[in-house]
């Protein structure tokens, strides 16, 4: 069957929206995660996170309603759930902090 | 007593919400786009779409998904009578009627292309022949990851399979 994939412009299209998304709308994610993690390493990392789950998986209904306010509230979410994690290991690790 | 001076959230903001400097914004920009669009290279994500149904590729009901794949297997051999006869051997059923009308959907919303056959002699009724455009090829490929299947409603009891 003539399906197999051949690489056209339309191929770009999701590319050059998930560019444009993350040009509007890096910087107040990027002050929304640090605030909360305190570093930029952790910063970058939950927005990292954050965008890889935005193309994984679709489009959700509060996402097409305010994309700006989903992205922040992931973005600190997923700050907050990576400081949970550390703290957690921190204490269960032998000689960590209880 | 001084009266205390209220503050609005605005204010409340920029004084105590810790920002970051220009330099730093810009450079964690670029840090992070990098391993996005390293991510973003293990994905394909050619018929994906960050709005309306989450698709760059237009949606098919269970019969266009037939029709389209006669065409598509087809080719240059794509007429009605030839569609017609495959998409019997799916479902079972001759339905002539339904696909003449199926073929007509998907013209109109670009999916295939209509060509007169240049093979037909001088005084002939020219056959039409139907052929897959680019959006139609992806709207096949989007069938398929949805799960879509071409044999359907076997009235001879056989295994569609």
């Amino acid at each position: 069957m003539a399906t197999t994939k051949v690489p056209t412009i339309k191929d770009e299209i999701f590319r050059q929206e998930l560019d444009a998304l993350y040009r509007e709308n890096f910087r107040p994610m990027y002050r929304a995660a640090k605030c909360v993690t305190g570093n930029r390493h952790d910063a970058d990392e939950a927005i990292e996170k954050v965008f890889v789950r935005v193309f994984e998986g679709q489009p959700s209904r509060v996402f097409r309603e305010n994309p700006i306010a989903y992205l922040c509230k992931a973005a600190m979410n997923e700050a907050r759930n990576r400081g949970l994690r550390k703290l957690k290991k921190l204490m269960t690790t032998p000689g960590g902090t209880r | 007593m001084k009266k205390r001076k209220k503050m609005n959230m605005d204010e409340i903001l920029r004084k105590y919400w810790p920002s970051a400097s220009h330099e730093e914004v810009e450079s964690a920009d670029e840090r992070v786009w990098k391993r996005v669009e390293a991510e973003l290279d293990k994905h394909d994500t050619s018929l994906r779409s960050l709005y309306g149904d989450g698709w760059s590729a237009p949606p098919l009901e269970q019969l266009e998904f037939q029709v389209l794949t006669a065409v598509s297997l087809l080719d240059d051999r794509g007429t009605l009578k030839s569609i017609t006869a495959m998409v019997h051997k799916w479902t079972g059923r001759e339905m002539v009627g339904h696909v003449y009308l199926t073929l007509g959907g998907l013209a109109e919303r670009g999916i295939i292309t209509l060509h007169s056959d240049p093979t037909s002699e001088y005084g002939e009724e020219p056959q039409h022949r139907f052929k897959i455009t680019e959006d139609g090829d992806r709207a096949l490929r989007r069938a398929k990851i949805e799960g879509k299947e071409l044999v359907t409603d076997r009235e001879d009891g056989l295994d569609p399979r």
